[in-house]
């Protein structure tokens, strides 16, 4: 009788799935890791991507198609779609093997550097998209955070929008050298990946930002949380904060994070702030040095935040929200403190 | 193994060993690519679990959605202790529990049957029949105690052990074991109740 129940029971709860639940699911999936690929998991490890693949022909021909590939791949995050409308035309072109990678456009602003790489390998090969390294000529660099890759089958090439962080306090213009040292294949084969480098050397303007330094401090369930600067250029708009977790840090709960925070302009939507960015600390040591900053960040005193998309006129009422911060244990649980924390204010 | 061995792993019907799901998650934290891996892993028995929760397929697609946006987000911080199913088990229970759709049961075993029953038409040949009777089956499972309830769908629905299921929902083998073993007989007792 046991065994019976057992077995109905198994087939009682083999739930599926109803109706277009699965698919649901998916998407939803497939959109979190493409916002995983701008949020502050970069930290400790290469860059993460998120490689959509587009199934079906394109109707375009050869460098035409490639265009669109790049645009594809620009749509990915509102303010790349800006930064590529508004970026350099380069068209630099390096060729090692049987690999040739373009740097087609470039663009700058204090938040992020947007490069848009094309690669157009043999035919038959698997997809590729550029890993690499940017220095400016001072020799800081700028760090590569987050990435869009978008690859055709039918075409042999991949288009890529690459996001890095700037190092503070560059001029109007900056010289940078982008050296690709490989090409990571984009399947689940396990093919090696083509090496270079593949090397650009190019200058960029640097777009306008506009900086505000509140200095306005909120409170709510013990923890003071204080909106140290906020900067906002075409491509998003990043703020500063710092947060004094006394109250909530013990032992067992060591790091912190704002979790679900929210930035309005005007009566515009309230845009995440999942993307994180390197504290103020950082001052363009190369991915090797920033271990120790990481593991300061990741306590949670300093915040560095930005938005999928920026403000061509920043002018006006801003509201940032934080609805509650998140404290870890280590082993995956996850105990939250409510807020909310919520500033407003003015930008001239 | 490779991150591209475990993904096509995966995708060929499952991981062979606790090792691999170890494998499987480091390469899901350094890469979020690699996460696709994971959630076609274990997007079945998560969503089980859940549906046995709720009462709509849209609100276990829901959660199980959430409970993956989730788990990406804190891969990173997962240190190997226990199953990765029974991690992903625990941000899926605790997604249920915030999302508020963890009701108490609100009807006893006898009336969830008369429910179920009364939802639909008469059995009109056999097929109808086990239908009724798994719609019978679901329905008291849902109207177990939560602690049994979990036990139970964890159990039988995403196939986890007892030790397993201890973890996620924080007792001990031999307290799940008991759990279970009242859960069955509680559903027997309804089972022939029904007869």
């Amino acid at each position: 009788m046991t065994a019976s129940l057992e077995d109905e029971l198994r087939i009682a709860l083999a739930w599926e799935p109803a109706g277009n639940g699965s698919a649901r699911m998916d998407a939803a999936v497939r959109r979190a890791m493409l916002a995983a690929a701008t949020r502050r998991d970069f930290l400790r490890r290469p860059i993460p991507r998120l490689a959509l693949a587009i199934i079906g022909a394109l109707l375009l021909g050869g460098a035409a198609s490639a265009v669109t590939l790049l645009q594809r791949a620009a749509e990915l995050m509102p303010g790349w779609r800006v930064a590529y409308q508004q970026a350099e035309r380069l068209d630099l072109r390096q060729t090692v093997g049987d690999y040739t990678v373009t740097l087609e456009r470039g663009y700058v602003d204090p938040n992020q550097l947007v490069l848009a790489f094309l690669v157009d390998g043999p035919n038959g090969s698997f997809h590729a998209v550029p890993r690499g390294e940017v220095v400016d000529a001072e020799g800081r660099s700028y760090l590569d955070l987050a990435g869009g890759d978008i690859n055709a089958a039918e075409e042999n090439a991949s288009a890529t929008i690459s996001s890095y962080q700037v190092p503070p306090g560059v001029g109007s213009w900056v010289q940078l050298t982008a050296t690709i040292n490989e090409l990571l294949p984009v399947t689940l084969e396990n093919v090696p990946s083509p090496r270079g480098p593949w090397v650009f050397h190019f200058s960029l303007p640097v777009h306008p930002v506009s900086v505000l330094n509140p200095a306005k401090t909120v409170v709510a369930a013990g923890v003071p949380i204080t909106l140290r600067e906020m900067r906002i250029t075409a491509t998003t708009a990043r703020v500063i904060l710092d947060l004094d977790l006394s109250a909530v840090r013990d032992e067992q709960w060591t790091l912190w994070q704002m979790r679900d925070a929210t930035l309005q302009h005007e009566k515009g939507p309230a845009q995440s702030l999942e993307w994180a960015q390197l504290s103020p600390d950082w001052t363009g040591q190369p991915k090797e040095a920033i271990q120790e900053l990481i593991l300061r960040m990741e306590r949670g005193d300093v915040e560095v935040r930005q938005t999928p998309a920026g403000a061509s006129d920043p002018s006006g009422h801003w509201t940032l929200t934080i609805p509650h911060i998140g404290g870890y244990d280590g082993s995956g649980e996850v105990k939250f403190v409510e807020g909310p924390w919520v500033f407003t204010f003015e930008m001239p | 193994m490779e991150t591209r061995d475990l993904v096509r792993a995966t995708a060929e019907g499952g991981l062979a060993s606790p090792a691999d799901e170890q494998d499987l998650l480091s390469a899901a934290a350094a890469e979020p690519a690699a996460f696709e891996a994971v959630y076609l892993a274990y997007r079945t028995p998560v969503y089980r679990y859940l549906r046995s929760l709720v009462r709509t397929d849209d609100e276990a697609a829901d959660l199980t959605a959430l409970t993956f946006e989730r788990a990406l987000r804190e891969v990173r911080r997962y240190r190997g202790t226990g199953s990765a199913i029974g991690w992903l088990l625990r941000i899926a229970r605790n997604a249920a529990i915030d999302a508020g759709r963890r009701r108490r049961p609100t009807v006893g075993l006898q009336t969830a049957r008369a429910r179920g029953l009364a939802a639909t038409d008469p059995p009109l040949d056999d097929t109808v029949a086990e239908r009724e009777q798994m719609h019978v089956l679901r329905a008291a499972v849902r109207a177990l105690p939560p602690p049994t309830r979990d036990a139970i769908a964890l159990r039988f629905g995403a196939g986890l052990t007892a030790r397993e299921i201890g973890a996620v929902i924080g007792k001990s083998e031999a307290a799940t074991q008991k759990l279970i073993t009242r859960g069955l007989a509680a559903l027997k007792e309804a089972h022939r109740a029904q007869d």
